[in-house]
């Protein structure tokens, strides 16, 4: 049996341990279960540039290019995508992590693929790929929370996320709509299909699996 | 809790003193490794060691330049002439010696070369190192060295780690992390094979790992996330695009699920601090490309060309068609920018045309010495030489602190780092011959940090063999052929005045001016 002084010790030096302010378990408690693999992986260039030229239905080559004709995922941004260079540097394998400028590549693939998927869409609301049937007031969206935008969120999470978007997704997509309106843009609707499309293919979802 | 007469702890008590001390480390553990981890800052930093003068010094600045394939010592600044060798000269690696030429009051030699062909290349090799040597032998430091490994891609890699002399920390992460924390990309890295390698201490903050640029001129387009992409949303649509991503990036059940590893915690750092690559303008300021439709049609796009651009193709002029000029001039605008601590660029092994004899990089880089060992070694040293001569110009011309006068060369140095030496023999008096690979070979240092018109070991005429030096003293040790990698590692960051301290590395002073 432990003597009550040893048990005074115990307790001491668990609420010593406690009184650390700074453990990440004593505050924010996720709310679903923390991976204890976590073994996440970059797409990489390939992988990155397939998905999103499946997912918007583009061509696999005009998903992003910089200048209008470097290709970026397989020319210009391919290692800092976690890509290879045998025949010039003699870079044989990926480094496996991500560099500095990833995250900033991974942001310019999407808003080429974004605005042009958008520009094509846009043209013709009623034959559109993602934004079908979308009405329009104006340059603004007519209901940012109508069915036709709701319609047009689970197509981007569907196709970029393979997933059925949550409600709180959702409401936060519409509130973009609203938040651009709000900031006076010239053509919201327009910049509302571009952000929430970038916002879904420039996810750490959409880019890690 | 009783004592045995003698003083000592009986043995029902000593073992019910170990369970609860080991209940109670079981129970603080977890709360004391949760507290290091929130406020690891002073403990880390004691921990990878050498970041004090960042805070409290001017930023340095570490060039290397990976001179692939084994750039020989003594085919350079310690060549012997055939004189000198005796009986072996005939035998050996060793000039006319009209070839090497003294310089006066200098103990390095520059060699005169002329050759018809390069190999079996028809171009004509004509080549001068005097020029160099006479310019820069004040800033000049060559050291002997021995190295471990005959493997391309393995000396390569220890030419800049030391062989592991500081936990395998490269020279640039060592840079990186005493000067370069407060830069947006502290260590860029534009080498080939083992130059290009990362070290092995996984204690280093992420910041300090190499970023890799394998197209220099088209890299700086990467380093903003919607500049140059025609059709984007105003600024203040992107930044509710980027804001709304990076909350639900929080909320989803992905995020939340995989919150805590180390590539989602990575990944978040390196979106914030990508905030400043973009305020910085550097996708502008780092762009040697001329706005030239239609091949480069920057304007068309919104952009343009760095303000230093003219200047640098002018001294870099072929940019476009050799990677290593490429990269020589987005070196020097990383450095003049304060982007990077520690930059890395070299030669690669592939053939190049272009230029005015129609090659500008033979196959193999140094390595075409398989081939016709003196033509290449000429060919590549002069390629070399007068890119760093380049560099240092611009690096001369441009103020790092109007206050005391200083530039950035002052501030600077430039490591030729290389894979190894050069076999010594040759048939009879041969002046077209092949070599092999050979541990024994030099390295050269130059910058006004380093002890300069200085030659650290030396060669025995008889062999054309290095020797060592105490890298204290600088004593020659004439017959050492002991491996010194650590010490040339250390040389470079005592040179440069890096705080060494919990190192373990040697003294090796006898580096520093």
């Amino acid at each position: 049996m432990v003597r009550p002084k040893y048990l005074l010790l115990l307790t001491a030096l668990g609420w010593l341990g406690s009184a650390c302010t700074n453990n990440e378990e004593t505050y924010l408690p996720p709310l679903v279960a923390s991976s204890s693999r976590g073994n996440l992986r970059f797409k990489g260039p390939e992988r990155l540039n397939s998905d999103v030229a499946a997912a918007l239905e583009l061509p696999a080559d005009a998903v992003c290019t910089e200048l209008g004709m470097y290709q970026c995922t397989s020319t210009v941004h391919n290692v800092a995508l976690g890509g290879v260079e045998p025949y010039g540097t003699g870079l044989y394998e990926p480094s496996g992590v991500t560099s500095s400028t990833t995250p900033l590549v991974v942001e310019r693939l999407a808003w080429s693929a974004c605005t042009r998927r958008v520009t094509t869409d846009f043209a013709d609301l009623g034959a559109a790929v993602i934004f079908r049937g979308i009405k329009l007031n104006s340059a603004k969206l007519a209901d940012p929370d109508g069915e036709e935008v709701r319609a047009a969120i689970t197509q981007l999470v569907q196709r970029g996320l393979l997933r059925e978007p949550s409600e709180n997704e959702v409401a936060r997509y519409i509130k973009l709509a609203r938040d651009i309106e709000a900031t006076g843009n010239a053509e919201p609707a327009r910049a509302w299909m571009q952000a929430v499309c970038f916002a879904v293919f420039s996810s750490a979802e959409a880019v890690f699996y | 809790m009783s004592l045995k007469k003698n003083g000592r702890l009986s043995r029902r008590e000593a073992l019910k003193a170990l369970t609860l001390a080991a209940a109670g480390s079981t129970t603080l553990a977890p709360f004391l490794f949760g507290c290091r981890q929130a406020q690891s800052t002073a403990e880390t930093t004691e921990a990878i060691g050498g970041r004090r003068s960042e805070l409290t010094t001017k930023p340095k600045f570490l060039i290397v330049i990976g001179a692939a394939g084994g750039a020989s010592i003594i085919d350079s600044f310690l060549a012997v002439r055939a004189t000198e060798a005796g009986a072996s000269a005939a035998q050996f690696n060793t000039f006319p010696d009209a070839s090497v030429q003294s310089v006066a009051g200098s103990p390095f030699r520059a060699v005169r070369y002329m050759n018809s062909k390069l190999g079996s290349i028809p171009i004509a090799v004509n080549t001068d190192q005097l020029a160099f040597v006479q310019k820069y032998r004040d800033d000049m430091l060559v050291a002997t060295s021995i190295g471990t490994s005959v493997n391309h891609t393995i000396a390569q890699k220890r030419a800049i780690t030391g062989n592991a002399a500081w936990k395998g920390r490269t020279l640039q992460e060592c840079v990186a992390l005493q000067w370069g924390q407060g830069m947006p990309l502290p260590n860029v890295n534009m080498a080939v094979g083992g130059y290009g390698e990362r070290g092995t201490d996984v204690s280093l903050p992420a910041s300090v790992y190499p970023e890799t640029v394998t197209n220099p001129s088209l890299w700086p387009l990467g380093l903003d996330g919607q500049k140059g992409v025609l059709g984007t949303p105003a600024a203040d649509v992107i930044a509710l695009a980027r804001k709304t991503r990076n909350d639900l990036d929080t909320e989803s059940v992905f995020g939340q699920t995989f919150a805590k590893t180390q590539v989602l915690a990575r990944w978040r750092s390196q979106r914030e601090n990508s905030a400043g690559l973009e305020a910085q303008d550097l996708i502008t300021r780092l762009n040697v490309l001329p706005d030239l439709p239609p091949q480069v049609p920057l304007s068309q796009y919104g952009l343009s060309s760095s303000p230093d651009g003219a200047r640098v193709r002018q001294v870099f002029p072929d940019f476009l068609i050799d990677p290593f000029s490429g990269q020589a001039a987005l070196a020097f605008l990383l450095l003049k920018n304060q982007v990077s601590a520690a930059v890395t660029i070299g030669p690669d092994f592939n053939v190049k045309l272009g230029g005015t004899s129609g090659i500008v990089n033979p196959p193999l880089a140094f390595d075409f010495s398989h081939n016709d060992h003196r033509s290449a070694q000429a060919f590549m040293w002069a390629r070399i030489l007068s890119t760093v001569d380049k560099l240092i110009t611009l690096l001369k011309s441009e103020p790092f602190d109007t206050a005391t006068g200083e530039t950035m060369w002052d501030r600077t140095l430039i490591y030729v780092a290389t894979d190894f030496g050069r076999t010594r023999t040759r048939p009879d008096n041969a002046t077209v011959f092949s070599s092999g690979h050979d541990l024994n070979n030099g390295f050269l240092l130059i910058s006004p940090m380093v002890k300069g018109n200085t030659v650290l070991g030396g060669v025995d005429p008889l062999t054309t063999l290095g020797y060592g030096f105490d890298a204290r003293t600088g004593a020659p040790k004439v017959g050492s052929v002991a491996s010194n990698e650590p010490d040339i590692f250390t040389g470079v960051l005592t040179a440069m005045g890096a705080d060494l301290s919990g190192s373990g590395l040697p003294d090796a002073s006898a580096f520093k001016a």
